[in-house]
């Protein structure tokens, strides 16, 4: 399972979600990179009706359904398989299931609704048992989806090895379950548990790279030289989404988060293209093989420790943790301390240094779900193009996306979104 | 020179001996060496060049063209010491390609027949066929794969410019060979029966096949053609490439192994009586490697009755025109079988490019439900020659039906793969088959023509994943009830007052390209892609030692697509643009004019924009089309001359192929 890259009919374990980048506000597109997106990167752009024509596959959903099945090849037949000793059998079973959770998480994240007190009966998406092709394919609720989750990851836990190792960062750990888990917790609001998890993966595991320690890029001087995802001893589950662009341009809101000289995030996340002869701004170029990683990493698990503490009323610990995740990631000798009066602070720091750190990471479009539906946040995403402005308002139904009418087409039984 | 070519010998020797008045030997030996050279220009080559791009300046320069990065980048990047000059020019990869494949085969037979008594022989033969062939690639330093992986493998290191991968040229050698082995033995009987109104051949037969095939293939970089020398490089640490990413060598070197075995039992007996009346009847067991789930796929019994009729011999015929006057018809079931797929999981490894290390990834998904494709055949025929030969020919009508044809069916891609390679669908194919051939003159010169014509009209009769969306209509997939390959097409509205495409909905409204049409019922049915009607005219003429035929062959009744101009590729690049542009729509008014839809100012609906004018049935017109496929003139030199030369026979031939087509361009 140690894959980068699809083959044949296999898309291999790195792979993961994309659409989600058109849908939040980490990006901007202009008229010179607009020519470089997919027709149906920009439907999802435009919060269009339909992304895909009705015979058009979902790399999104294929993607991590594809992950689906080799995961329950892999649990329906590993332990009946010839040679290799019971404990590697056990891992491999291990790290198929939470492989598999992690394909649920996204997929309910991304065709179903937010969860919230609907759970029970809001649509989640199939839960595809087998391995035939004439299974039944009903919508399972977002709560059976969620358990079927926590299910599969409370399996894995004591089979897995503890801790990552570094160039094997596709491959399951303990620490990197746990922390999947809390992020599930803390999907559900419910901060005590997502608490629990997060801190025992910090426990097992709490390597950060300080970024005082990346050299320029060979290249590109004035960039500075991120390690390749599993290559980066921060990572402790990695998957990598698709390129939606070689040319993907940040919005200006998230930038001017930044400060450009002391946050080396800045010069590590985006480029200036001047260099190309444009002269539009920032971009994380994916053209330079520094694609962002979406999987499950130990910055991610301070943000998720501290959100919950934030969430419980512990503003200090809180800040705490945002400090020690700046510290790696601030100039030596500029000041990088945060600190916040109450809790409602905190939480709002977290955000914002969560909005940071996870740029291009996969994060921000569940974050705004999230934050709308939980906290009230009344974001409104607004998507600028040539041709117009998109908006999305909190909650609406546009926020989940349809689900390709192709499957639908060879099994009604899937039911689609309401638009 | 640089070209595209083959070169063949071949050499064919056969011995027949009689050993004793019952035993007999025959050996056989054929050996086919084929040369291709394959260094000529692909279509999508020339695809790759910008409109109005030159390839030479007045000097004979080559120009560069746009690859991989921006020109002047990489002119600095040169001139900063990057090992090559980074210009990349169709002319100059043409003059420097090297790519050869010789091809060997040889073919070795050996059998004995024994004749026993009363009818009765027992023949033992053994077939070994070798092939094997050797395709080398040789990429100098002018060629642009070269030049490109070796400036992308270099960065600067400690104020040093460091390539991971040597200058030089790059070989590939790629071997491939197969080994069959074929034993068969049949035993067979061919006698009358107690009077000579009874007769009776059978046959019944064991084979027994392996097919092993071996392959391998290598490659070295800084290889140097005249020392055969290459560089040594480093497969396990990286090196770090132009983006600053560390990449590994990846060793070329591939071996695949792959053999596969058959036995069949075979057995087929005539009976004939009175030498007008047959009955025929054969059967066929196949068992192989490939099917291994159950024996209810594994084995197969494949067979065929006959019954024919000699009319001509028959009293009442006595003065019929007919020389020749044979009814028959068969009926028989066959089989199919693809070795591509197999109903067990195939998981096949290999080694990542990132991590290098192997993993296992999944060529096929399980398919336990993998069976023979099987075809019901009902035919019946009639053979005729008229009295003098002046008229010959058969009619033959058809009936197929296949079930669990194979092939890559749409699946759900839920279930985890969008296609599958499975039993999907079953069919009917009716038709008739019909040959004429007549002597028109006889002497001093003959003149005879052969025509040829056949007619089929198939349905699919059901779809195990049926897709029925309008996609799915227009892009041809098997629905059943259908013809496979048919088309549909939307009904074509003209252009809208924007020079839009419209299309009418299924109650006749236009509707513009922002509505994406969902129902099937408004597209309308085009016929096939696949011609009903085809076959072929033959002419031939003789005079004293010449001879000269003809060929022409025909299709009628199919259709085709004609390609338009579709926005979306000229949004993505603009390497080739359809002769349309000039007659699009661009101003009111035009839409009157013109059915080129607009260049669209956003692609806001792009897809559905490009899907109405690809799609629609004014831009469906007729493929049928009668080929000149060949015309050989043959001349015979004369036995006398033949004779010194101890010769039998010596013909020149001359030959000319693909010598015209007319087709009609009208539309529909």
């Amino acid at each position: 399972m140690d894959q980068t890259t699809a083959k044949e009919k296999s898309n291999g374990f790195f792979g993961t979600y994309g659409m989600d980048l058109m849908l939040d506000d980490d990006l901007s597109i202009n008229e010179f990179s607009q020519t470089y997106y997919k027709t149906n990167a920009l439907n999802a752009f435009r919060f269009a009706e339909n992304i895909y024509l009705e015979n058009e596959s979902d790399a999104d959903w294929e993607s991590m359904y594809n992950q689906v099945y080799t995961a329950n090849l892999v649990t329906a037949q590993v332990m009946n398989s010839s040679g290799g000793t019971t404990a590697e059998k056990q891992q491999l079973m291990a790290e198929a299931r939470v492989h598999r959770a992690y394909a649920y998480f996204i997929l309910v994240n991304l065709y179903g609704k937010q969860y919230s007190a609907t759970a029970t009966t809001d649509a989640g998406v199939p839960i595809r048992k087998g391995i035939d092709f004439e299974e039944q394919l009903p919508r399972a609720s977002v709560q059976q989806v969620y358990d079927y989750i926590s299910e599969d990851l409370l399996a894995a836990l004591p089979d897995l090895p503890v801790t990552p190792v570094v160039g094997l960062t596709n491959r399951p750990v303990r620490a990197g379950a746990y922390s999947l888990l809390a992020k599930t917790y803390l999907f559900r609001n419910d901060p005590a548990n997502a608490l629990l998890y997060a801190d025992s993966s910090l426990k097992a595991y709490s390597t950060l790279l300080n970024f005082n320690a990346l050299q320029p890029n060979p290249s590109f001087p004035e960039v500075l030289n991120y390690p390749q995802n599993f290559r980066n001893p921060e990572m402790l589950f990695e998957k990598s989404g698709p390129m939606i662009s070689p040319i993907v341009y940040t919005n200006t809101a998230l930038l001017s988060m930044y400060d450009p000289v002391a946050d080396l995030r800045f010069k590590t996340y985006f480029f200036n293209d001047k260099a190309f002869g444009q002269n539009f701004g920032y971009f994380s170029n994916e053209w330079s093989g520094r694609s962002a990683a979406k999987g499950i990493s130990v910055p991610e698990t301070y943000l998720i420790r501290a959100e919950a503490h934030a969430r419980l009323g512990h503003a200090a610990e809180a800040m705490q943790d945002i400090n020690t995740l700046r510290a790696n990631r601030y100039k030596l000798g500029t000041a990088y301390m945060l600190s916040a009066a109450d809790a409602a602070e905190a939480l709002s720091l977290v955000k914002a240094e969560r909005r940071r750190e996870m740029a291009f990471r996969g994060s921000r479009w569940f974050d705004i779900r999230r934050y709308n539906m939980f906290d009230n946040d009344n974001i409104t995403v607004t998507h600028a193009l040539p041709d117009g402005n998109f908006s999305l308002p909190p909650n609406s139904n546009r926020t989940v996306l349809p689900i390709g009418r192709k499957y639908i087409a060879m099994n009604p039984e899937i039911t689609q979104n309401p638009r | 020179m640089t070209q595209t070519g083959t070169e063949r010998f071949s050499a064919d020797l056969f011995q027949s001996t009689a050993l004793t008045k019952k035993l007999h030997l025959d050996m056989g030996l054929n050996f086919v060496m084929i040369n291709d050279a394959n260094n000529g220009l692909q279509l999508s080559d020339l695809n790759k060049l910008l409109p109005y791009q030159q390839l030479q300046d007045g000097n004979g320069n080559y120009i560069p063209q746009p690859q991989t990065f921006y020109q002047a980048d990489k002119d600095a990047l040169f001139k900063s010491g990057y090992p090559y000059d980074w210009s990349f020019n169709l002319l100059q990869e043409f003059r420097n390609k090297n790519n050869i494949t010789q091809n060997r085969n040889l073919t070795a037979v050996a059998g004995i027949t024994y004749l026993l008594p009363k009818g009765f022989s027992f023949n033992s033969s053994y077939q070994y066929e070798n092939y094997s062939s050797t395709n080398t690639v040789l990429e100098n330093e002018q060629s642009y794969n070269v030049r490109n992986q070796v400036n992308f493998s270099t960065a600067v290191k400690n104020g040093q410019l460091v390539s991971g991968l040597p200058k030089g040229s790059i070989y590939s050698l790629a071997e491939n060979h197969l080994q069959t082995h074929t034993f068969r033995n049949l035993l067979k009987f061919d006698n009358n029966i107690g009077s000579d109104d009874h007769n009776l051949s059978a046959i019944a037969g064991l084979e027994i096949r392996e097919v092993a095939g071996k392959s391998s293939s290598m490659v070295k970089y800084g290889y140097d053609p005249s020392t055969l020398q290459f560089a040594n490089l480093d497969y396990i640490n990286g090196y770090t490439n132009i983006l600053g990413t560390t990449s590994y060598i990846r060793d070329a070197t591939l071996f695949t192994d792959i053999k596969n075995r058959f036995v069949s039992v075979f057995s087929n007996a005539g009976y004939t009586y009175k030498d007008k009346y047959s009955l025929n009847a054969s059967a066929r067991l196949d068992k192989t490697n490939l099917f291994g789930s159950s024996d209810r796929y594994r084995n197969v019994w494949l067979w065929s009755s006959g019954v024919s009729w000699q009319v001509h011999k028959e009293t009442f015929m006595d003065n019929s025109p007919f020389a020749v006057l044979t009814l028959r018809a068969t009926y028989g079931i066959n089989g199919n079988v693809d070795k591509s797929t197999s109903p067990f999981l195939i998981a096949k490894v290999a080694k990542d490019a990132q991590t290098n290390l192997n993993y296992g990834y999944i060529s096929n998904p399980a398919n336990p439900l993998l069976r023979w494709e099987r075809t019901a055949v009902k035919n019946i025929g009639l053979d005729y020659v008229l009295t003098g030969a002046r008229l010959r020919g058969s009619i033959d009508y058809y009936d197929r039906t296949s079930t669990d044809l194979l092939g890559n069916a749409t699946v759900n891609g839920t279930y985890g793969f969008n296609s599958a390679y499975v039993n999907y669908a079953s069919m009917r194919n009716k038709g008739i088959d019909v040959a004429l051939t007549a002597l028109i003159v006889k002497r001093p010169v003959t003149f005879s023509t052969t025509l040829n014509y056949s007619y089929n009209s198939n349905k699919v009769l059901s779809v195990d994943f049926p897709n029925p969306t309008v996609g799915a209509y227009t892009a041809g997939i098997a629905q059943a009830g259908k013809p496979l390959n048919y088309l549909y097409s939307y009904r074509w509205a003209g252009l809208s007052s924007t020079g839009a495409p419209r299309v009418y909905d299924k109650d006749g409204n236009a509707v513009d390209y922002k509505k994406e049409m969902t129902n099937t019922s408004a597209l309308v049915y085009q016929g096939t892609i696949v011609p009903p009607h085809y076959g072929g005219l033959f002419l031939n003429l003789g005079y004293k030692a010449f001879a000269l035929s003809t060929g022409f062959t025909y299709k009628f009744g199919h259709h085709f697509r004609v390609p338009q101009l579709l926005y979306t590729r000229l949004f993505e690049s603009v390497n080739e643009v359809h002769k349309d542009w000039g007659n699009r729509w661009q101003k009111p008014g035009d839409e009157l004019l013109t059915n080129v839809a607009a260049m669209p100012s956003s692609q806001t609906g792009l897809s559905v924009y490009d899907n109405y004018i690809r799609n629609a049935d004014i831009h469906v017109a007729t493929a049928s089309n009668v080929r000149f496929n060949e015309l050989l003139l043959n001349y015979t030199v004369p036995k006398t001359f033949a004779g010194k030369l101890r010769a039998q026979q010596i013909t020149l031939t001359a030959q000319a192929r693909n010598l015209g087509c007319t087709s009609s361009t009208r539309k529909r």
